[in-house]
């Protein structure tokens, strides 16, 4: 896929090791390694999406049966991306996952409909027109995603490649922490309950109402949510709520 | 194949030590074969130092290399143990002239049909990670050129070999992380499960869990993955409700916070 280029970077350069990236980047790198135990915390993500020229950020962590947590991420409109890529199992973030590949679309509204046939236009509805997707590797393993969106069309020249390729490593690494005894970093104690909690609850709750594996259950849940244009956060939180059940054939 | 042609694949070699799946070891066979190629020596062979700087040999051109150097390492005398504790390289040391220095090695080492040793260290800055052992038959030694050129070569496998290293280290951690990710979910998961089963609140349903787990003695997490997968009896999961949990007033928190350590849940702001 070809970068539409937008025309010579408008940021003040400087050498970050091999990587010539904005000054605004080079602090937001320095940020995340002089404070190692606190991982992604010690950069605001509106900060992250203000250098990069976003309109949000969002770094999920990739967790066992192939979908992501969200560990960090500006408010609004990014949550609802990452909620309508797993409540639909598609989109930027997912290939990303999947492929381990760069995903750049500079307008949605271009992309063929049979490459995101649900999300793009409900990703479009939301006020989304570019997203950006970033896998964070480490050797072997896909530890997660970095997606990045913008509201209105316009691609990525080389110098937001160049700060974003930066920022994924640096995350990446901060991510990780320093060495702990612990089996988990303290940057993700300190979190306490993630923001899907309620998700997985109603996953639980669920599984028992049908009699199903808890896989079978998301994506049973996804299809109600799905069908009745709600957000699966939403149906979660009338599952644990006991406003909702999925054994009374109300489907 | 000429040499220049050869000298450029190897280099091309030392750097796809830097993806993910290469196999060192493997590589390390290769160069020391590709220096007896490029170098004119007679044998070479490759030490990495391990726990407590105990050197290993890992590769070598042909036995009598790796004899020798395992009788290095068991006698702590020789180039590589010498060029491993400076940190710097021994050039073209005559046997011969060497048997004080190296008392047992020397004569050893002549006896296997060498005149000359030389040992380089893999050295990346402040880190030597061990040394490359260059023999030769006769007493002629590496000239000028080709010490440079040894050198480099041992530079670039120092980079692959470090890089390595990191890279398993990070493997090994991200592995950590996000099993502790996958282990919050299934936790949650479990909360849902026995909420459902019993009728009860997933705060009430994690109170359970954590009892359980404790007078059972087990993880926590593997706990709560039997209860997700339906491994577990819930039944049997609600003799470890204190009955004062079940009389405790409901959390206005429909969130609960997620315990995946040893300490007591941090409460969260409702």
């Amino acid at each position: 896929m070809r970068l539409p280029v937008t025309g010579p970077p408008a940021r003040r350069m400087q050498n970050l090791g091999e990587m010539v990236v904005s000054t605004g980047m080079a602090d937001i790198v320095a940020a995340l390694s002089s404070d190692g135990s606190r991982g992604l915390e010690a950069v605001a993500a509106r900060t992250c999406a203000g250098v990069l020229g976003v309109s949000g950020v969002a770094v999920s962590v990739l967790v066992s049966g192939g979908s992501g947590e969200v560990v960090w991420r500006t408010d609004g409109v990014s949550v609802r991306l990452d909620d309508l890529q797993f409540t639909l199992g598609q989109g930027p973030g997912v290939d990303a996952a999947v492929s381990g590949e760069l995903v750049l679309e500079p307008d949605l509204a271009a992309v063929p409909a049979q490459r995101w046939p649900v999300f793009t236009p409900a990703a479009l509805e939301l006020g989304v027109r570019a997203v950006f997707a970033l896998p964070l590797q480490i050797g072997a393993i896909r530890l997660g995603v970095l997606l990045a969106h913008r509201n209105e069309a316009g691609g990525v020249d080389g110098g937001m490649l160049t700060d974003m390729l930066a920022f994924a490593g640096a995350a990446t690494e901060a991510l990780l922490g320093p060495a702990t005894a612990g089996s988990q970093p303290q940057w993700l104690s300190d979190q306490g309950s993630g923001y899907r909690t309620e998700v997985h609850q109603a996953t639980g709750m669920i599984s028992v109402q049908l009699g199903v594996s808890q896989a079978e259950t998301l994506i049973r849940m996804r299809a109600r949510a799905f069908s009745h244009r709600r957000a699966l956060a939403d149906v979660a939180a009338d599952v644990v709520a006991r406003r909702m059940r999925f054994d009374d054939n109300a489907d | 194949m000429d040499r220049e042609q050869r000298l450029a694949e190897t280099f091309v070699e030392l750097a796809d030590t830097l993806i993910d799946d290469f196999d060192v070891i493997d590589f390390l066979q290769v160069l020391a074969a590709r220096c007896v190629e490029l170098l004119h020596v007679a044998a070479a062979g490759i030490m990495l130092a391990g726990q407590g700087d105990l050197l290993m040999t890992v590769a070598a051109s042909d036995e009598r290399a790796r004899l020798l150097e395992l009788f290095e390492i068991q006698n702590d005398e020789g180039p590589c143990r010498d060029c491993y504790r400076l940190g710097a390289a021994v050039v073209n040391v005559d046997l011969q002239g060497a048997r004080e220095r190296w008392p047992r090695f020397a004569p050893q080492a002549i006896a296997g049909g060498f005149g000359s040793a030389n040992a380089l260290p893999l050295r990346l800055r402040s880190q030597v990670v061990g040394s490359l052992n260059l023999f030769h038959a006769g007493t002629g030694g590496l000239d000028s050129g080709e010490l440079r050129l040894a050198q480099a070569l041992a530079d670039a496998a120092t980079i692959g070999i470090l890089q390595q290293r990191t890279i398993r280290q990070g493997e090994v951690v991200a592995g950590q992380l996000q099993a502790a990710l996958t282990s919050r979910v299934v936790i949650e998961q479990a909360k849902g499960v026995l909420a459902e089963r019993l009728q009860i609140s997933p705060d009430d349903a994690f109170g359970m869990l954590r009892a359980a787990a404790r007078s059972r003695n087990r993880l926590l997490s593997e706990l709560a993955r039997d209860v997700a997968n339906g491994s577990a009896d819930a039944a049997e999961l609600l003799r470890h409700q204190a009955p004062r949990q079940l009389s405790e007033p409901r959390s206005a928190r429909s969130l609960s916070p997620t315990d995946a350590g040893p300490h007591g849940p941090r409460p969260t702001s409702a």
